[in-house]
């Protein structure tokens, strides 16, 4: 490969790395009509007026597990919907836009970013590692605070009780 | 093999995907010369740092098509396998691999492509490693303890370090570059 084919290479992976550490981190953002779950966590801790949350899944399903304050999408009429000027609507992973059709005069109508499995994991029962630095334990106590404040545990992950030892090997 | 590139699929489509896989890293090894003992010795005298330079590149190639996958939502990182770190065996580990490696001119994948092209000195390393694994196999218990010490779980270097997962993959990409280019200095300066 000739130096001027590496450079260009080199560039690319230069830009690539660059535009990685301000994008932050991996997992994909939520998108313009998303909220991620830690965000509607505070709005429903704080009350935040206008707020409706939906259950956009089955009956079954929201009788077994959901958020708080939700109501089911079958449930709700044009009535309820009067002094409600943001709804947030989620299902098991990605609420699909078409269920909320109806909602067409609600200003403002998001969905929960990674659905119900998202709330649980991040908010109801995040993970902090036993090996953490004093900085990341100090980020996980608000988490920590959040979790209990909607009756989920923290979790904390100790690595020394990893499953069984893959009897593995991986190299060049 | 670890998900999600074949996800949940039968032992056998495993086993076919990891043949393939398989070939293909032995093929671009090959491919790269790697599968001479002088030339992975070359690394040591400073003539020849092809090795590092194959692998640091594998490496961010890997890192960056994982981040940008991942990010763009085209892979679930969750479902890739993290192999688990223990720091005090894996660290004598890499000093044996390392003293392996200097005395016998090929590495496990290395000695497989050599041996397949048939070099006789790669069919005596497989040989060697096999009969190494047969052995740790059966000795396993007796230092079982050891060998399991320093557990850490899945640990990854933005959990270590505290630092967003993007800072991390910029800084490899970095230390990488820094590394082609203290590489070729040091070949100049070797020829």
């Amino acid at each position: 490969m000739n130096r001027h084919a590496r450079s260009i290479l080199a560039l690319l992976a230069l830009a690539s790395g660059t535009l990685a550490a301000i994008a932050g981190t991996v997992a994909p953002p939520p998108a313009t009509d998303e909220v991620p779950a830690a965000e509607l966590a505070q709005w429903i801790r704080d009350r935040r007026p206008g707020l409706l949350v939906v259950d956009v899944r089955s009956a079954e399903a929201f009788d077994r597990d959901r958020l708080p304050g939700a109501r089911l999408l079958a449930d709700i009429d044009a009535d309820a919907l009067r002094s409600v000027d943001t709804v947030v609507a989620y299902a098991d992973a990605r609420a699909d836009p078409a269920e909320l059709r109806g909602m067409s005069n609600v200003p403002r109508v998001l969905r929960l970013h990674g659905g119900i499995a998202a709330w649980n994991e991040e908010v109801l029962f995040p993970v902090l590692r036993a090996d953490a630095s004093a900085r990341q334990q100090r980020d996980f106590a608000t988490r920590a605070l959040l979790s209990r404040y909607f009756g989920g545990s923290p979790q904390l992950l100790d690595p020394g009780a990893s499953p069984a030892r893959g009897r593995s090997r991986r190299g060049c | 093999m670890s998900a999600p590139l074949i996800g949940d699929a039968s032992l056998g489509a495993s086993l076919s995907a990891a043949v393939a896989l398989g070939a293909g890293f032995g093929f671009a090894l090959e491919r790269a010369g790697l599968g001479s003992a002088r030339k992975l010795i070359g690394q040591f005298y400073g003539r020849d740092l092809a090795v590092m330079k194959v692998m640091f590149s594998a490496l961010i190639v890997a890192m960056l098509g994982v981040f940008w996958l991942s990010r763009f939502g085209l892979l679930d990182l969750r479902a890739v396998y993290v192999p688990l770190t223990y720091l005090w065996p894996q660290l004598f580990g890499a000093l044996l691999f390392g003293a392996g490696l200097v005395i016998a001119g090929l590495c496990p994948g290395t000695a497989c492509v050599a041996a397949a092209t048939g070099r006789v000195d790669g069919m005596f390393v497989v040989l060697g490693f096999l009969a190494g694994m047969v052995g740790v196999g059966l000795l396993l218990d007796g230092f079982a303890a050891f060998y399991e010490s320093g557990a850490h779980g899945a640990w990854t270097l933005p959990e270590l370090t505290g630092f967003p997962y993007g800072a991390v993959v910029a800084a490899v990409v970095v230390l990488a570059l820094a590394a082609f280019a203290g590489a070729e200095w040091i070949e100049r300066r070797v020829r």
